[in-house]
């Protein structure tokens, strides 16, 4: 493990996020998986100097190809290692002699195969790495992608920078948010897929993404853990600064300590990463839905969003139901002034069966469509309301780009927070829709809520934190 | 005949219950008024010194789950009931050896459990829950990596089921949490103080009148 200064670390990652030239080792002359690099970065819109290194080809996709690393005249920043594990280690030395910062192994064959000589190569390797100053993300990693620098581990990532960092152990994983992101208004500042951590790990960029002043939240899927204090003290650090939402697979409830004593009995590894996360401030998730909602609701929503929700819902049963999760999240129902339940009373029918929270404005608002927008306005204006949450849906598209329209203008003109449901309906272009416009949306009020709830939750940590300290 | 000092150093056999106590005594950690009887003789000092009613225990490292051997003698009010158990104990211990322990006998209805293990991970971790012998029935427990701050501490205490148990509860004062953070975030500083302690069992931590005290106690080594 290099133990380095957290400023010379910074500068080392900051480094390999903006590389002036990339080798792209290995690559393949036909369309085979490593060709995606190249696409990725020829996409993405990358204006650095890429060069091919694949000795049976002098030329590779209109770019020229070199026969070796060290046949490249110019300096090489990153490596992207597409090799074979076997000729492996000569290209790394290579990469050691010319100076390159950075290495993206790819590949594997490594420690996870389990045998000697696969831990033997990639001490190895390390050992190498180190001497030069060099880093590693891998093996098995795809490594980064960032838009602000325009650098692609895969064609078709969104080009938009954005302020959401994300550290993975799952370069699959990675590519899905990447695909889902754009329609949930997500947009991304760093990504890494990290591979096996041989050289940097997920506590390296945790205290890197923890100091990023263009990352305001930090998603993490993690497997294992490299050296548990150093990341629970990167994870609180990072806590201290921005929200991490993190999904960690890998448990085994029956993962139990010797049992000498009964507190040993009762030790499983769920627990203490329960306690890590807890301890840490870290957002916990179980599953990509949850893992992308609260990304998206981190995204959007302030940061104090306060916690008396408003439920404004056309079907009556998802109106209580809705109610019922806000309750179970632990936050509250706001109550509504009397003076908003009288002007409620005035536009919305008598089919709707409730003026307190949640409005239950019935589904003949289906067909008035202004029944849903003045209702929304109507609460939103009531002081007593932090956060407002619309289920509804109209009968044609034209209804619900009126619909749509209305709760983005009601939105800005109240300037308070604003979730959206689906009713099943809505066309799912409208989601995208909301989302770009700063609105999170949900495909169920129990996810909106469970979203919610963390925002809250993450926030009284924060103040409790701030007390203490 | 090994000091403390040494034993924590060197790891090697456990700590006794008697052991634990002193422990946890040096970190400011409330134990129960005890001690060791070297014969029956020393009863008189035992009357004296802790008064009663008092407890007589199987005192020794080797021995685990004292009460299902019959080795705990609860309740005594006057020197027969203290010989006749003392010699009882002393035949429970023929093969194991071991010291017979007097100790006072605490009144209280709520126990908690607090304990330490050293996680291959994330090292010493205190764990914080419900005591007594529904403990590892009930699993109401949740965990800190050490050093555990007050904040931590305070935060541990919310986390379990159980937790209103700590507030104003039948009839009987709130529990002292300043105090019961401070056993904690010891205990946590014991972990990190001793690399040769593995684990660390307070079982129960009785509250008697809202303040906390370790009856019982266990402090495991790592072997030589």
């Amino acid at each position: 493990m290099m133990k380095i200064p957290q400023d010379k670390l910074i500068s080392q990652i900051n480094s390999l996020f903006n590389p002036r030239s990339i080798a792209i080792v290995g690559l393949p002359r036909g369309l085979k998986a490593g060709k995606l690099f190249l696409l990725a970065l020829l996409d993405q819109g990358y204006p650095g100097k890429i060069y091919p290194v694949n000795p049976s080809a002098e030329e590779i996709d209109g770019l020229k190809s070199y026969p070796s690393l060290s046949s490249i005249p110019d300096p090489v920043d990153l490596a992207i290692i597409l090799t074979p594990h076997k000729i492996t280690l000569p290209v790394i030395k290579e990469c050691a002699k010319k100076g390159v910062k950075g290495i993206v192994l790819f590949t594997a064959g490594y420690k996870e195969t389990g045998t000697d000589e696969g831990n033997d190569r990639e001490q190895e390797i390390v050992r190498i790495a180190h001497s030069a100053g060099m880093r590693i993300i891998g093996p098995n990693g795809m490594g980064l992608y960032s838009p602000k620098t325009k650098i692609s581990f895969f064609p078709q990532l969104s080009k938009e920078p954005g302020t959401v960092g994300i550290i993975s152990h799952s370069g699959s994983l990675t590519n899905i948010l990447g695909y889902v992101a754009p329609k949930k208004g997500i947009r991304f500042s760093k990504v890494v897929s990290l591979g096996n951590e041989c050289d940097l790990n997920s506590a390296d960029f945790l205290e890197y993404l923890g100091k990023d002043t263009d990352t305001q939240v930090i998603g993490a899927y993690l497997e294992g853990i490299k050296d548990g204090s150093r990341f629970f003290r990167a994870l609180r650090n990072a806590s201290f600064e921005k929200p991490v939402v993190i999904w960690k697979v890998g448990l085994t409830p029956e993962g139990s300590q010797a049992a000498a004593s009964h507190t040993g009995a009762m030790t499983g590894t769920v627990d203490i990463w329960k306690g890590i996360a807890k301890q840490g401030g870290a957002l916990q998730v179980a599953g990509i839905e949850e893992w992308i909602d609260t990304l998206m609701a981190f995204s959007l929503l302030p940061s104090d969003p306060g916690n008396r929700v408003a439920i404004i819902s056309g079907p009556g049963g998802l109106a209580v139901s809705a109610a019922e999760a806000c309750g179970r999240e632990k936050l509250k129902l706001a109550e509504l002034l009397p003076k908003t339940r009288k002007i409620l009373a005035e536009f919305v029918p008598d089919t709707g069966t409730s003026l307190k929270n949640p409005v239950d404005v019935g589904l003949t608002a289906s067909l008035d469509m202004d029944i849903y927008i003045e209702a929304a306005r109507t609460v939103a204006a009531d002081p007593n309301v932090d956060i407002i949450t619309m289920i509804g849906v109209g009968f044609s598209d034209e209804t619900n780009k009126q619909y749509t329209d209305a709760m983005i203008q009601a939105r800005k003109e109240f300037n308070k927070p604003f979730m959206i449901v689906n009713v099943p309906g809505l066309n799912s272009e409208f989601a995208g829709t909301f989302c770009n416009a700063g609105i999170p949306f949900f495909e169920s009020a129990e996810r909106a809520m469970k979203s919610c709830a963390k925002l809250v939750r993450y926030h009284s940590w924060l103040q409790r934190i701030n007390k203490s300290s | 005949m090994p000091t403390l000092k040494t034993l924590l150093q060197d790891g090697g056999r456990n700590l006794s219950e008697f052991e634990s106590k002193k422990v946890l005594a040096s970190y400011n950690i409330p134990v129960t008024n005890e001690m060791i009887l070297s014969d029956a003789g020393d009863l008189q000092e035992a009357v004296k010194k802790i008064g009663y009613p008092m407890v007589l225990k199987a005192c020794s490292s080797e021995i685990l789950h004292k009460t299902e051997k019959g080795l705990v003698h609860t309740g005594i009010t006057n020197l027969d009931e203290a010989k006749s158990a003392y010699d009882f104990i002393i035949e429970g211990m023929e093969k194991t050896g071991g010291d017979v322990l007097a100790q006072e006998m605490i009144k209280g209805k709520r126990e908690l459990v607090v304990g330490l293990i050293r996680d291959p991970q994330f090292g010493p971790c205190v764990m914080f829950g419900l005591g007594g012998i529904f403990t590892e029935v009930l699993k109401d427990v949740s965990f800190r990596v050490a050093p555990v701050s007050r904040g931590d501490a305070l935060d541990l205490m919310e986390d379990i089921r159980g937790k209103k148990i700590l507030d104003s509860f039948r009839g009987m004062p709130p529990v002292d949490r300043d105090l019961l953070a401070d056993i904690i975030t010891a205990v946590g500083k014991i972990g990190i103080d001793h690399d040769m302690v593995q684990e660390i069992d307070i079982n129960p931590l009785i509250i008697s009148e809202g303040k906390p005290i370790a009856v019982d106690a266990a402090i495991i080594l790592k072997n030589k």
